[in-house]
């Protein structure tokens, strides 16, 4: 038996492939009945028909997740007096790669690769929230959004700003943590020649860390702090903002599974990395990425719905099947569960549903998961 | 997924075609860069490398994609230039 999962459609009668349908978010499919009602069904639900095996070995799960220890709140920041501290002898960037020998050079036509890797790390490090350790390589940076999570008591003082902007929006963040794994996975001797590879490294490490402390619980994840328009109304430094920093809570009432799965797709492929460097802490990403998933599979609602504040910004347009289909492959990749072999690769049906839309973005991982 | 599920024809396939579609369907800058105006306005250079990935990852794929491989190959090259 297959299922099929409509929110949307709760409650509503349909004819559906010669059956009477009622849409009350399960429904059961005949093996047999397929391909004709499954073709039929997603040209009808194209974003909302889901298909699967029905339950997770949740025993497997379980054991991974058993393996790891959350980080407990420490609340020590709070009582700090500021929430940002500029830096007291703010200085430029300097940023120094190593010089590519002749041959290449000659084959990228002078471009200087190593330079673009090298300064597109330093980006990612200077979009850094939280107090700043001494590996800090952006002299004009100094500490910021100490309090973040305060009020909620969760360590949310990390991760990455979105854009020029100092909002912390998990899913456009989390979309780029999974990318910057993936080409390290994939491209890790290029890394490596231009001796960047420990930089970019621990460039990821900084907006993983944050996703962890975002999860203080199974199925709760802060998927966003500060508010877009508030933030965007002030003009200055992160360092000395004083402005409200909302958070947004995602929970089984409240679910949003577009950041949630993304989240574990980025730990899931952060896990891979740091099994050599750091096995206990790539215990930690996986444990985390399992419990985000299952979160975002069991409670669905595109996220906007949740948080309707993200709307004007980061609004998904394309749903979220993309991401739990992209989030299911990194977790197999990660855990070699074979559930998630299953799972990715019925997700993967739902997407080819819809006609592929062939951007590749934050929003829309469609063309990715091939 | 056809990274993860190599023995599995269908998304080496779909990502051959996409690839495909790719190179053919989408404007590009005067030095090369894709660029589609229907898609985006905005963050060009963001959709750009992030297909400027796919197309390596495909390039990539081992064992290479049949009948694709000189293509790919040589854009592989040119994205390195």
């Amino acid at each position: 038996m297959y299922w099929a999962f409509a929110p949307k459609y709760r409650d509503k009668y349909e004819q559906l492939a010669d059956k009477e349908w009622k849409f009350n978010f399960m429904g059961k499919l005949e093996r047999d009945a397929e391909p004709k009602s499954r073709g039929f069904f997603c040209d009808k639900y194209p974003l909302h028909g889901q298909f699967g095996e029905p339950d997770p070995d949740q025993s497997t799960i379980n054991e991974f997740s058993e393996q790891f220890t959350r980080k407990k709140y420490n609340p020590t920041l709070c009582s700090a007096k500021e929430s940002g501290k500029p830096p007291s002898n703010p200085k430029n960037t300097e940023p120094k790669w190593v010089e590519a020998e002749e041959g290449e050079k000659n084959l990228t036509k002078g471009y200087e690769l190593n330079e673009v890797i090298t300064k597109s790390i330093l980006f990612y490090e200077a979009q850094r929230a939280g107090p700043l350790g001494d590996d800090n390589r952006i002299p004009w940076r100094g500490h910021s959004t100490l309090k973040d999570g305060c009020k909620v008591k969760a360590n949310l003082e990390g991760g990455w700003f979105d854009a020029g902007d100092h909002v912390k929006f998990a899913l456009p963040a989390a979309f780029s943590a999974t990318l910057l794994a993936w080409g390290i996975l994939d491209y890790h001797p290029a890394y490596e020649a231009s001796g960047e590879l420990e930089n970019v490294v621990y460039s990821i490490k900084w907006e993983l860390d944050w996703l962890m402390t975002a999860h203080p619980s199974p199925n709760v994840f802060y998927a966003q702090v500060g508010d877009g328009d508030l933030d965007h109304s002030y003009w200055g430094t992160p360092e000395k903002m004083s402005m409200e920093r909302p958070v947004y809570k995602l929970t089984t009432q409240n679910p949003g599974t577009e950041p949630t799965a993304e989240a574990a797709a980025a730990l899931a492929a952060g896990s891979i990395i740091f099994r050599q460097i750091d096995a206990e802490y790539s215990t930690a990403l996986l444990g985390h990425a399992l419990e985000l998933f299952a979160f975002a599979d069991r409670y669905r609602k595109e996220y906007h719905y949740s948080i309707p504040e993200v709307a004007k910004f980061y609004k998904s347009w394309s749903g979220y099947n993309d991401e739990l289909c992209w989030a299911a492959g990194w977790l197999y990749r990660a855990s070699e569960i074979e559930y998630f072999s299953e799972t990715a690769r019925g997700y993967y049906k739902s997407l080819k549903c819809n006609y592929a839309s062939s951007s590749i973005s934050w929003d829309d991982k469609s063309l990715l998961g091939e | 997924m056809a990274q993860i599920f190599k023995e599995d024809e269908t998304y080496r396939n779909n990502v051959a075609r996409e690839a495909d579609a790719l190179i053919i369907k989408h404007n590009k800058t005067p030095k090369g860069l894709l660029f589609n105006p229907e898609i985006s306005k905005w963050g060009s250079l963001r959709y750009a490398s992030n297909w400027a990935y796919f197309l390596l990852g495909a390039a990539r794929l081992d064992p290479p994609l049949p009948n694709h491989k000189v293509k790919y190959t040589s854009l592989f090259l040119y994205f390195k230039k």
